[in-house]
């Protein structure tokens, strides 16, 4: 009766299974995808031109961008996958979830990481409190908090469900951090700080813009379905040693 | 009547604890659950509880209400006692008894299991055979039909024993059901047997009793038309389960140990750090002011939150109030609702008072106070999901304000711009102060709401 119960241990670990065998055939290819367009981008950023006030600084926004969109897009990915969770009980949901809130917030800290250095030869100082920089700054914390969550407990299921709460109430809440930040900033804002969407940049500096975004996407498209794998194999290896441990 | 559970599994960190449970009991039977330690004896009984979610197969009982849950016609008799030591015994029953459903009064159940001298005493004078004896006390006084006991005669003694078999009898033979996890006999002659953990997991399939003892009371024809057609009677019964709970969570922060003045302090010694660190300069003071009663007033509402849930999780107590009938987000509203009156609501209203202390204007003492008194609440109802995260995690500390404090900086910048704002500046002061009553009406809505479900979600 042990080895039926090891067994339906078993078919719970089997579960994932066409997942990994899809991402063994698809993740070559990303790879390659996103060399390919890291390789496009990164020439575009080369020959695009230099801003003539801001020189070849202005180059970090190829960076500082994507990886602010890719903070977003991250969080949304998770609250999908959140919902995947309390909805569907869907297996997988959880693993993209845990997964992906540790690369969500590398690209958030390389977002604060690039606009800081961005900002030194602009604003003179690392740090300004600026309304994007804080409003990231804020969203950073959070993906902190939810990364401390996911490790206080030992048993992914349940934490699972509670950090799928937590993003979703994150996601509720970050339009209305983001809404308070900019009133924060313009109460507060004596002078006028630099502005991305203004016209000091010519549109031809702005070409390989989108290029980087797909290159960062894709990126994390690669990095996600690789820590997924990961995460799977590491349960399988937990569930193993659990049953190792029954059966002693 | 009838309980019954099919194929039910349960898989606990990926470790199968149990699976193909098969039972029916009837009304007047009884089912004991016997097995070594670990053997999932206690995750059997909060399963049929409502408090874990089976992996695979269903628990079902077929009672007077077809809407309630199982849960919420069963009586759990855990290991923990959920009393609380600062009330008295008659206190602890009787919250329980008007919580929870009455059926015996509270002092015909203290004078059954023989606490009836002790019903003016705290709870904390009593010893665990005299709490388990309590425990048993609130079994006779609510209303459930299906009792869940957790090794019941642990902590008594040879005539506690023989009390509690007699009960179980009674409860029997009024057409209750008994399901026990225990190692002993218990005193139950024709109980059913469930053996959990051997080798050969034993299928027990016990038929259901043929109807013929069961009191008219109990058959779903005749209590259905009362139920069916007390719409307002049950919203009545919510309303007055919730005042209850309201009232003993009030007066359980007012008693000793509770803390309700905690944070007050708490917030005076927090406001006194700041002139040490920025000097006694009574214009800087004045300037950042409203800033630091804010930044105190967050933190004194952060530092209570670890009381709001953990403390009723720590004795059993939660357990207990999720199965009430009311629904979950109203239970859990109404516990933040009246923390916030121990614990928000003073800060409030000692404000003006260190208000003074920093040199403030009387306009900004006034509009500070104000500001706190509307966003307090906002504070303790996001702060509700992190104490529900923190409890379902099983895990405090210094977790509950990493999580926290994020979703608190709305309510903190327009706290401070509104309490600013009547010294002057671009804005009125009404356009932060109603965005912070906005915000606090969300944190009501959202914090109920996200609470119930990662309590119902992570068992």
């Amino acid at each position: 009766m042990i080895v039926q119960e090891r067994s339906m241990a078993l078919i719970q670990l089997a579960n994932p299974s066409r997942f990994l065998a899809l991402v063994g055939r698809v993740l070559p290819w990303l790879v390659v995808a996103s060399l390919i367009a890291f390789a496009a981008g990164i020439v575009l950023v080369l020959l695009a031109p230099d801003d003539y006030q801001q020189g070849a600084t202005v180059k970090i926004m190829f960076v500082h961008v994507p990886a602010a969109w890719l903070a977003s897009l991250i969080w949304a990915v998770m609250s999908v996958a959140a919902l995947g969770t309390l909805v569907w009980r869907h297996p997988l949901a959880d693993v993209a979830a845990k997964t992906a809130a540790p690369i969500g917030a590398a690209f958030t800290f390389l977002c604060l990481f690039a606009g800081s250095m961005w900002g030194r030869p602009m604003w003179g100082t690392y740090w300004v409190w600026d309304a994007r920089l804080t409003s990231v700054l804020v969203m950073f914390l959070m993906y902190l908090g939810l990364i401390a969550l996911w490790n206080t407990v030992e048993d992914p299921s349940r934490a699972g469900r509670a950090a799928a709460i937590l993003t979703l109430v994150g996601a509720l809440n970050l339009p209305i951090i983001k809404f308070s930040v900019d009133w924060w900033n313009t109460l507060h804002q004596g002078t006028s700080v630099f502005r991305l969407d203004g016209p000091s940049i010519h549109p031809a500096i702005l070409t390989p813009l989108p290029v980087m975004t797909i290159a960062f996407t894709l990126l994390f498209v690669t990095l996600h379905l690789g820590a997924m794998r990961n995460e799977i194999l590491r349960r399988r290896v937990r569930t193993l040693r659990l049953l190792q441990a029954q059966g002693a | 009547m009838m309980l019954s559970a099919t194929n039910v599994a349960c898989v606990r960190g990926g470790l199968p604890i149990f699976r193909d449970i098969n039972f029916t009991i009837g009304a007047g039977q009884a089912l004991l659950v016997t097995g070594p330690n670990g053997s999932g004896k206690t995750t059997l009984l909060r399963m049929i509880a409502g408090l874990i979610r089976p992996t695979q197969g269903q628990v079902a009982f077929a009672g007077s209400d077809p809407d309630a849950s199982v849960g919420e016609d069963a009586h759990y008799l855990a290991h923990q006692d959920a009393l609380k030591p600062s009330l008295t015994v008659a206190e602890n029953l009787g919250f329980w008894s008007r919580f929870l459903g009455q059926k015996t009064s509270p002092e015909a159940a203290l004078a059954a299991v023989r606490l009836d001298g002790l019903a003016g005493l705290p709870a904390a004078y009593l010893s665990a055979g005299q709490r388990r004896r309590l425990s048993l006390a609130r079994l006779l006084a609510v209303d459930r039909p299906i009792w869940l006991l957790d090794e019941p005669t642990a902590a008594l003694d040879s005539a506690g024993q023989v009390l509690l078999a007699q009960m179980m009898r009674d409860h029997l033979a009024g057409g209750g059901m008994i399901v026990a996890a225990t190692h002993g006999p218990l005193g139950l002659d024709g109980a059913k047997e469930l053996r959990l953990g051997d080798t050969q997991l034993e299928l027990d399939m016990v038929a259901p009793a043929p109807p013929a003892r069961s009191d008219p009371g109990s058959s779903p024809g005749q209590a259905l038309p009362p139920q069916a057609g007390s719409g307002e009677g049950s919203a009545a019964l919510t309303m007055s389960s919730l005042a209850v709970l309201f009232a003993r969570d009030i007066k359980i922060a007012l008693r000793v140990g509770g803390g309700a003045l905690m944070g007050v302090l708490f917030f005076l010694a927090v406001v006194t750090l700041i002139p040490f660190a920025l000097g006694p300069d009574l214009a800087l003071l004045r300037r950042v002011g409203p800033a630091v009663l804010w930044l105190g007033a967050l933190l004194a509402s952060l530092l209570a939150l670890d009381r709001l849930l953990a403390v009723d999780q720590d004795d059993g107590s939660l357990d207990l109030i999720v199965t009430n009938r009311a629904p979950l987000e109203l239970v859990v509203g109404t516990k933040a609702l009246a923390h916030w009156v121990t614990t928000g609501l003073p800060l409030a209203v000692a404000s003006p008072l260190f208000g003074v202390l920093l040199n403030l204007e009387p306009a900004s003492i006034g509009a500070t106070a104000l500001t706190l008194l509307a966003g307090t609440p906002a504070l303790t109802f996001i702060g509700l999901i992190g104490a529900a995260l923190a409890v379902a995690l099983r895990r405090g500390g210094i977790l509950l304000p990493v999580l926290v404090l994020p979703l608190t900086i709305p309510v903190l910048i327009f706290g401070v711009s509104a309490a600013n704002a009547v010294l002057g500046g671009p804005v009125s002061f009404g356009t932060p102060f109603t965005i912070l009553c906005a915000l606090t009406l969300i944190s009501l809505v959202i914090g109920p709401f996200a609470a119930a479900a990662t309590l119902r979600h992570t068992d």
